[in-house]
């Protein structure tokens, strides 16, 4: 009885323990993703605080366990250093002194 | 018809080319102090140099009690003996500087035309420690800012002399400082000029703008609100985390551009370092 109830036990247990593993996984693959792209924005003296706000969340988030809200933080912060970086790309091409500066 | 129209389009461009070719550092900083002679008609060089206070008179009597007895001065003692105190070897700060310091703090930064790059003050006297075989300070906080009071102290009233020199890389230098000074960054999407320039006199929430002109001539400044003296790469890196952007390094070339920029903006005025600031 006992046998089979182990067995029970790890029939479910197992792919639970399987998602666990995935999410974390996900979890920090989007976390570094986050960091390269910030750092690309900060090559360009683009990157924004609130980016490194949200990377720092995320890592303290998923050393909790709680994968899935450390993947959607680290998403957000990509997607937020994707806006630093393209914003930082538009001014190094079109930066100017507004007309008033202008001689 | 064709030829007419080539030929107009050519002395259009031909007479528009040299007007470009000609706006440099000189005509920049022209149109920049007749902007804000627009601006403030009635200011004088000591208006610029009161920067916010101007624009609002509790602050301004309060600027003025604490200028009574001003808190830089325990700091500018405090420069005074740690620049004066000799290396290890027997030489000191004033060995390394021209004129033995005094009265050089208003013309820096400074364009080397050696190594090619702007140089500010601090970098001076980190390369004067390091030559003498003594670790080098930080840049924004301690003795360092301790020692920048001290001279700058020594050349008080002397105006605002920042050289663009004509070399090419002293121009790129210019024009990479006058890049980042009017590059829109973080999530806000502000630039220097948004509040320094357009909106200098008016309120950012509790805050008075200070026009762009004449905030260099008061650096290093106390800062009530850091309890301490700190140069203005310390201020920039503030203004900077104000509009959500991740500040430039201290001392990295975009920092010292940016200086370099900012500082000639005040040429002509007397330089007013240290000052007392909220």
């Amino acid at each position: 009885m006992k046998k089979r109830c182990l067995a029970c036990l790890l029939v479910f247990m197992l792919p639970a323990a399987g998602i666990c593993a995935d999410s974390a996984t996900d979890a920090q693959k989007a976390i570094a993703a986050a960091k390269a792209a910030q750092k690309e924005a900060d090559a360009l003296q683009g990157g924004w605080r609130s980016t490194e706000s949200l990377i720092k969340k995320a890592e303290k988030t998923a050393a909790k366990g709680d994968h899935r809200k450390a993947l959607a933080l680290a998403t957000k912060a990509r997607r937020e250093a994707g806006l630093a970086r393209a914003q930082a790309e538009h001014e190094r091409q079109h930066w100017s002194p507004p007309p008033y500066a202008q001689p | 018809m064709n030829k007419v129209i080539l030929v107009v389009v050519y002395l259009g461009f031909m007479g528009t080319f040299p007007m470009l070719s000609h706006a440099g550092p000189d005509e920049d900083l022209k149109a920049y102090q007749a902007y804000f002679k627009q601006q403030f008609p009635d200011f004088k060089d000591s208006n610029y140099l009161m920067g916010m206070y101007n624009f609002n008179d509790d602050k301004r009597r309060q600027w003025e009690e604490i200028m009574e007895f001003p808190p830089y001065e325990f700091v500018i003692e405090k420069g005074e003996r740690l620049f004066n105190t000799p290396f290890p070897n027997g030489k000191s700060y004033a060995d390394c500087l021209e004129n033995g310091g005094t009265g050089i703090a208003n013309t820096y930064p400074r364009f080397d035309l050696q190594e090619g790059r702007v140089r500010t003050l601090s970098m001076e006297l980190n390369r004067c420690r390091e030559k003498n075989g003594a670790k080098p300070l930080g840049l924004l906080k301690g003795d360092l800012p301790a020692i920048l009071a001290y001279l700058a102290e020594t050349s008080r009233g002397m105006p605002i002399d920042i050289q663009v020199a004509d070399d090419p890389r002293a121009l790129a230098a210019y024009e990479d400082g006058k890049r980042i000074y009017f590059t829109r960054r973080g999530p806000r999407g502000f630039a220097c000029y948004h509040c320094h320039w357009e909106t200098a006199g008016r309120r950012i929430r509790g805050n008075e703008l200070s026009p762009a002109i004449g905030q260099a001539a008061n650096f290093p400044a106390y800062r009530s609100k850091w309890g301490a003296l700190g140069p203005i790469q310390r201020r920039y890196k503030g203004c900077m985390k104000n509009v959500g952007a991740k500040p430039l390094k201290a001392g990295s070339a975009g920092m010292n551009n940016l200086e370099y920029f900012h500082r000639r903006l005040s040429n002509g005025l007397p330089s007013n370092a240290p000052a007392a600031r909220f």
